[in-house]
């Protein structure tokens, strides 16, 4: 399985009353193109951070590809995250003030287990730019300099450095348009086929589902927010 | 990898950062730069005068005894006469005694008469003795040996002849103007007054002032001095010295012991000194408020960068340390300017302040006191960065 949720739920700490995510049984297959359809307001965000093993729920069972993360400590939480799963925003994907190479250098930084597979990581991430069609040249400029479009490239490069088996892209065409998304869209299943990682879509956009296998609706999934 | 970041990141908010750094290198700079003085202020205050036992003057306090016969500052209350002087140097455990005069002023620096033996005995800073920086020191009613700053400031030479006024102050009516002196001497730097003091023979003096007397042959031994400084053969004996002069029958007089009452005197300065580590500590509290709010406002506006450093792997421990790693940067930073500025600061006022104050500074240094203000800077602030950085650490828990 690629993801399994059972019985989950979450609050804050500091407002224990407000349940804001309550699933009883969530799964996702692997060798699927997932996609999540959920409106804002729907605990999207704090269902992805779960996921993603930023932060654990409140009670409940949590599996990310075969891996109890309620049960995780912290740092191996961190670690099985950047090793793990790739993330695209829809928009801040890079550190303004780190040029595109440091900033994949960064995401290999935290996945990486020994110095080794650090120094390694210099071609990698050529190749990786190379694929994405990335000016070499611009990746030694200070990313605020850069173009939207290739910022974006250099995102999606950096969430594919450390070989990720899972992809989270949250809302990253909503600030595109038509043609743009497509291409988006297109690129990102490709690159998920190239380097055979699971993908999960999510967008509060519900035309973009004929682009997946399999849809899911948030707010069908998560009996929390029914007041 | 860390360090690196917390760089580039403070390189992207220069403006802030900047300010930041400003306010704290002076907070720094003030800190160190008061220690420095103060600590040298009181070297150098301390090392006015030293190889002195005892210190005899008439019956007062022992601060106005050192004041006036040490510094040159306020007026003797009253002379003693020459005979306790013959008295004391005849006590079986006084070494040397060396009488001194005062009164007299030369365009406001103060005249001192003595004996060609206070060249010989009087020492300051450690056991150091007065040394000529050119010609000798006087042997002849005549002569005068100049201060080193009296030289400097009023550019006498050599031969140069002088005036005494009396009085001090540089616009006295009576001048001795029809018995001038040649300077024989001129003396080196000392930090100490002895810079600023016109020295004469004790016996010239009393000759300016009785002129009719003033013929050489005659008898010029003075009727009385203004204090009379003296070495003990065996240190041993000062307190009995200093209570057999205190309690002398023939003349009221006090003597003082000029290392304790220098210590003592300095001790009643503890107020203005305590005040001004009380300013710059305060000075310095208000540049780690600022410098903590800087990062405050700095978490605000990075909370999508916190977040995605968070999502791509990082540790709620790595957020934490590379805001403090920040914090100490700039503090760093604000640091060594501190210190480049103090020392240049130090250099060009040091001239100022041997001659308008006579304080010798010495370059700072920093084995002393300096590193445990250093090490507290730096602790202190790492403690105020815990603040932002802990607010950094909550907000990418969420």
């Amino acid at each position: 399985m690629l993801i399994q949720l059972h019985e989950v739920t979450y609050a804050y700490p500091s407002n224990k009353n407000k349940t804001i995510i309550q699933i009883k049984d969530w799964q996702l297959a692997q060798q699927q193109k997932h996609f999540l359809y959920g409106p804002s307001g729907s605990g999207k965000s704090t269902l992805l951070n779960i996921v993603s093993g930023v932060i654990k729920p409140t009670s409940g069972r949590v599996e990310v590809l075969n891996e109890r993360l309620d049960k995780l400590k912290q740092h191996k939480l961190d670690k099985f995250r950047a090793q793990n799963i790739g993330y695209i925003f829809q928009k801040f994907n890079l550190i303004p003030y780190l040029n595109a190479f440091d900033n994949i250098h960064l995401a290999q930084y935290f996945a990486a287990n020994t110095k080794k597979q650090q120094a390694n990581a210099d071609k990698t991430i050529m190749d990786l730019l190379e694929e994405l069609q990335v000016n070499i040249d611009d990746c030694q400029r200070p990313v605020s300099q850069l173009s939207v479009g290739q910022q974006q490239r250099i995102g999606i490069a950096r969430a594919f450095i450390n070989q990720p088996k899972l992809l989270i892209a949250d809302e990253p065409t909503s600030s595109l348009d038509q043609d743009a998304r497509d291409s988006f869209i297109t690129l990102l299943n490709k690159l998920c086929a190239n380097h055979n990682c699971n993908l999960l879509f999510v967008s509060h956009d519900m035309s973009l589902q004929s682009y997946f296998d399999r849809t899911h609706a948030l707010n069908q999934i998560n009996l929390a927010n029914k007041d | 990898m860390i360090l690196a970041i917390a760089r580039k990141s403070l390189m992207y908010r220069k403006s802030s950062v900047i300010i930041t750094i400003l306010a704290m290198t002076i907070s720094v700079m003030v800190m160190l730069g008061v220690e420095h003085i103060r600590h040298q202020a009181k070297v150098s205050f301390s090392s006015s005068v030293s190889g002195v036992d005892l210190i005899v003057g008439a019956r007062t306090g022992q601060l106005n005894l050192l004041l006036y016969s040490v510094f040159r500052m306020g007026s003797p209350t009253a002379n003693i006469s020459w005979q306790s002087y013959e008295n004391l140097k005849q006590n079986k455990d006084v070494k040397w005694a060396v009488p001194i005069s005062l009164g007299d002023s030369h365009k406001g620096y103060r005249v001192l008469g003595t004996t060609p033996d206070y060249f010989t005995f009087f020492k300051y800073a450690e056991e150091q003795s007065l040394e000529l920086q050119n010609g000798a020191f006087f042997q002849d009613t005549f002569d005068v040996v100049l201060g080193h700053k009296v030289a400097q400031q009023l550019n006498y030479q050599i031969g140069d002849k002088i005036i005494i006024s009396h009085g001090i102050g540089s616009t006295s009516f009576t001048k001795h103007d029809k018995n001038p002196f040649v300077i024989t001497g001129i003396l080196q730097a000392t930090g100490t007054p002895v810079d600023q003091t016109v020295h004469v023979s004790l016996q010239r003096l009393e000759a300016v002032h009785t002129p009719a007397a003033f013929q050489r042959g005659l008898d010029l031994t003075p009727q009385s001095v203004t204090a009379i400084m003296l070495g003990l053969k065996s240190r041993i004996k000062t307190f009995s010295v200093q209570r057999a002069i205190n309690t002398d029958k023939q003349e009221p007089m006090t003597a003082i012991l000029p290392g304790v009452a220098l210590a003592e005197f300095w001790q009643s300065m503890a107020v203005l000194e305590n005040t001004l580590q009380i300013v710059s500590g305060l000075v310095f509290v208000s540049a780690v408020l600022g410098l903590t709010a800087m990062l405050i406002a700095s978490i605000r506006e990075r909370k999508e960068e916190i977040r995605l450093m968070r999502m791509v792997g990082a540790s709620p421990f790595f957020i934490v340390l590379i805001i403090q790693i920040e914090a100490l940067l700039i503090v760093i930073t604000s640091i060594i300017t501190a210190l480049a500025l103090l020392v240049a600061c130090l250099a060009i006022s040091k001239n100022y302040l041997l001659t308008q104050y006579a304080i010798g500074i010495n370059p700072i240094s920093l084995v002393t006191n300096s590193s445990f203000y250093l090490i507290s800077i730096m602790g202190i602030s790492s403690i105020a960065a815990l603040i932002p950085a802990l607010m950094a650490y909550k907000g990418s828990k969420r």
